[in-house]
């Protein structure tokens, strides 16, 4: 027999309940994203061939020419944004259609092409790299805020940080870095510092609050990414790099814990794990035999189940405080 | 058979039914309180990012536990390493067990890994020697204690392994017969999958499997994958080459039926899906259909390809632009309209909340305070 059914016949649930719930069970079945995955891959199938198509014939298209319609295409894309969009308001905006998301992202993007293409096959800002990137930037910023759009806003930070010379993308972030360069290290952390004190900012003054999740991603992944690549590579002083993480991590857990944020917990304990195994096995290798490996394995047995007890423990803390 | 109790693993499930109404707004907060009291379940499922965690920290605490092992074994011949990961398997697996049977772990994150790393040890030890009709061996073995681990722990990735060590198993039984094994190969393997999908639409519909519907499910998914897989002309034309001898090269008519079936089944699962408004069946018969289009490209090419992606996009987008426009009313059973958004948000995070003060078990509160060192925390290392 049902579940429902069984609740009802306890007394659980009323008939007028069980009707409501039969009748959920039979609304006509949502293909809303199924759809929308479809229209994605239409989109992503007939760009990309257009892509190669352009890329083949070039010779014959020119580029001036490719150049002025991905800018006219950007342009339309810009005008019909500005056109249907709701008035700013420092809150959280609703997008007018489902299609209006779509075609502010295709202009934000359009417009990376455009600048990206006009200095290299032009050379627009001569030698001035950083001009190249920080316009688009401060059209992304502007567009993320004005349009109320957390994917352009994530464009934008990346923006930011490929202006200082830093690759941000989640894929690219650990492979794509040379992390022995001491100035990336440096801009690693003043960036990543720069942005979790922005995320503080944008929730104190509650100016469109919901992007404070993600500048305060962006802000950790990079601050702690930079401060391991620190004290990895500066070994004869790691220890002072080592204590900057842990004081980071004791603001980030601290700041997680009394926020209710599972997921800033978790990195956070994760990235002081990996500092703190560093130090750990940086001091057993000091023990010349062979016993430093044993000991070595002890301590990722004893850690991995020290750590494990103790998430369990704030998960059970942090979901009771949710009852709250 | 089951690891968890009955009562347990029942009133989860209602506890989750309850939630998904609540949501729905069928039933009111104080039906769903009362529901979720009397139905108070002990089984540990932690935060979804917590989850994640634990996985990862136990997978740290069962590498470096097995390196331990085997510094203080010493073992250094092909034997002695065999003897190793056996010991590891059954030593993982009993870990298993006791922190179930103690701390009522349920997708934790914890006992998913352990399973896993039972598994891979399991594997490790059939493949560190090289027996006579080794991987034969090692997939019926395979089928078969994954089998177990799903029955116990009732857990859908263990159903999916098990179905595709059983479909390994009959897969290299038929090399091993023979030019007629290898010519029929195709068909025992749709048997395969046709019958293995008819027993779990069976069990599907049967009440006292409850809490197998979803592992049923899964391995159904699967089932459908697979039937297609083992009629389409890319896969026996190249497959054979490799396994089979050349003796066993496809009869010219033998591919005709592979060419009609590799084109037919797709649209005939679409179409299935569409008059039983199943979205798996729909969305198996979309993926499969694109397969059958790669598959017709493969040997016979008309146009180049970025012609033929323009093509299919501009096909795609017009298509489902129409689907947009056409189903903006609720048509055929089918809407656009979409129902995670119906979903008030204050409302998600409110059923949370109840869900938290209410449907605990008493008996487990005190069960976990940080540091004490109980006997189940040590589970990993406990029974070296």
């Amino acid at each position: 027999m049902d579940i429902f059914e069984q609740l009802h016949q306890q007394n659980f649930i009323t008939r007028q309940q069980l009707d409501k719930i039969k009748l959920q069970q039979q609304q006509p079945v949502s293909v809303h994203w199924d759809i929308l995955m479809l229209l994605y891959l239409g989109i992503l199938l007939a760009t990309t061939a257009l892509g190669i198509l352009v890329y083949k014939n070039i010779d014959t298209i020119g580029h001036t020419a490719i150049i002025i319609s991905i800018g006219l295409t950007c342009l339309a894309c810009f005008v019909y944004c500005f056109k249907k969009a709701n008035k700013y308001a420092p809150v959280k905006v609703e997008s007018p259609n489902i299609l209006f998301d779509y075609i502010l992202l295709m202009g934000c993007l359009l417009l990376l092409t455009f600048v990206g293409y006009l200095q290299y096959q032009y050379n627009v800002f001569g030698n001035l790299w950083g001009l190249a990137v920080f316009i688009p930037m401060v059209i992304l910023f502007f567009c993320a805020y004005y349009f109320d759009h957390i994917g352009v806003l994530s464009i934008a930070i990346t923006n930011l940080a490929a202006w200082l010379g830093i690759t941000v993308t989640p894929l690219q972030i650990l492979n794509q870095n040379n992390f022995s360069d001491e100035r990336l290290i440096y801009s690693g952390i003043l960036l990543g510092a720069a942005l979790i004190v922005f995320s503080i900012i944008t929730m104190q003054k509650n100016i469109k609050a919901h992007f404070t999740f993600t500048y305060k991603n962006f802000g950790a992944h990079i601050l702690f990414i930079a401060l391991l690549a620190a004290m990895f590579n500066y070994h004869n002083i790691y220890l002072v790099w080592f204590l900057a993480i842990i004081a980071v991590a004791y603001w980030f857990f601290n700041n997680a814990v009394k926020k209710n944020a599972f997921y800033f917990l978790v990195i956070t304990v994760l990235y002081a794990y990996i500092a703190v195994s560093y130090v750990i096995i940086d001091l057993l290798f000091a023990i010349p035999d062979t016993s430093a490996v044993y000991l070595g394995a002890i301590y990722f047995i004893g850690s991995g189940i020290a750590l494990i007890r103790l998430l369990m423990f704030y998960n059970k803390k942090l979901k009771q405080d949710a009852s709250i | 058979m089951q690891a968890y109790k009955y009562n347990n693993l029942y009133n989860k499930r209602v506890q989750q039914k309850a939630s998904e109404a609540f949501e729905a707004q069928s039933i009111d907060a104080e039906a769903y309180k009362k529901i979720l009291e009397a139905h108070p379940s002990a089984l540990y499922t932690p935060n979804f990012f917590i989850r994640i965690a634990l996985g990862l920290l136990t997978i740290v605490a069962v590498l470096f536990s097995g390196l331990l092992v085997w510094l203080i074994s010493g073992a250094s011949n092909d034997y002695a390493f065999v003897a190793l990961f056996m010991f590891l398997c059954i030593a993982y697996y009993t870990a298993l067990e006791l922190l179930i049977s103690t701390k009522q772990y349920y997708n934790a994150g914890v006992n998913n890994v352990l399973m896993c790393c039972s598994i891979i040890f399991l594997i490790a030890a059939f493949f560190t020697e090289d027996f006579a009709n080794n991987d034969i061996l090692t997939s019926a073995v395979m089928a078969l204690f994954c089998l177990w681990l799903c029955i116990r722990f009732t857990d859908g990735f263990m159903a999916i392994l098990s179905f595709i060590s059983l479909y390994i198993f009959v897969l290299l039984i038929c090399q091993k017969t023979g030019v007629i094994g290898e010519a029929v190969a195709p068909f025992i393997l749709m048997l395969l999958s046709a019958v293995v999908y008819l027993i779990t639409t069976a069990f599907s519909k049967n009440e006292r499997l409850l809490f197998y519907h979803f592992s049923c499910k899964a391995v159904r998914l699967l089932t459908i994958i697979l039937f297609y897989c083992s009629a389409n002309y890319f896969v026996i034309n190249e497959g054979g080459k490799k396994m089979f001898s050349a003796a066993a090269n496809m009869p010219a008519a033998f591919g005709v039926i592979f060419w009609i079936l590799t084109v037919l089944i797709p649209v005939v699962y679409f179409i299935y899906g569409i008059r039983k408004k199943d979205l798996l069946f729909i969305r198996t018969g979309f993926a499969l259909f694109i397969a059958t289009i790669l598959t017709i490209r493969y040997y016979y090419t008309f146009l180049p390809a970025e012609i033929d992606m323009l093509i299919a996009g501009i096909i795609i987008i017009v298509i489902s632009y129409a689907l947009i426009k056409y189903l903006r009313t609720p048509k055929h059973g089918f809407s656009f309209e979409n129902t995670n958004r119906n979903r008030k948000e204050l409302l998600n995070t409110e059923a949370v909340i109840i869900a938290q003060v209410f449907g605990k078990s008493n008996a487990k509160q005190k069960g976990f305070d940080f540091g004490g060192g109980s006997s189940g925390g040590g589970g990993a290392t406990g029974n070296y």
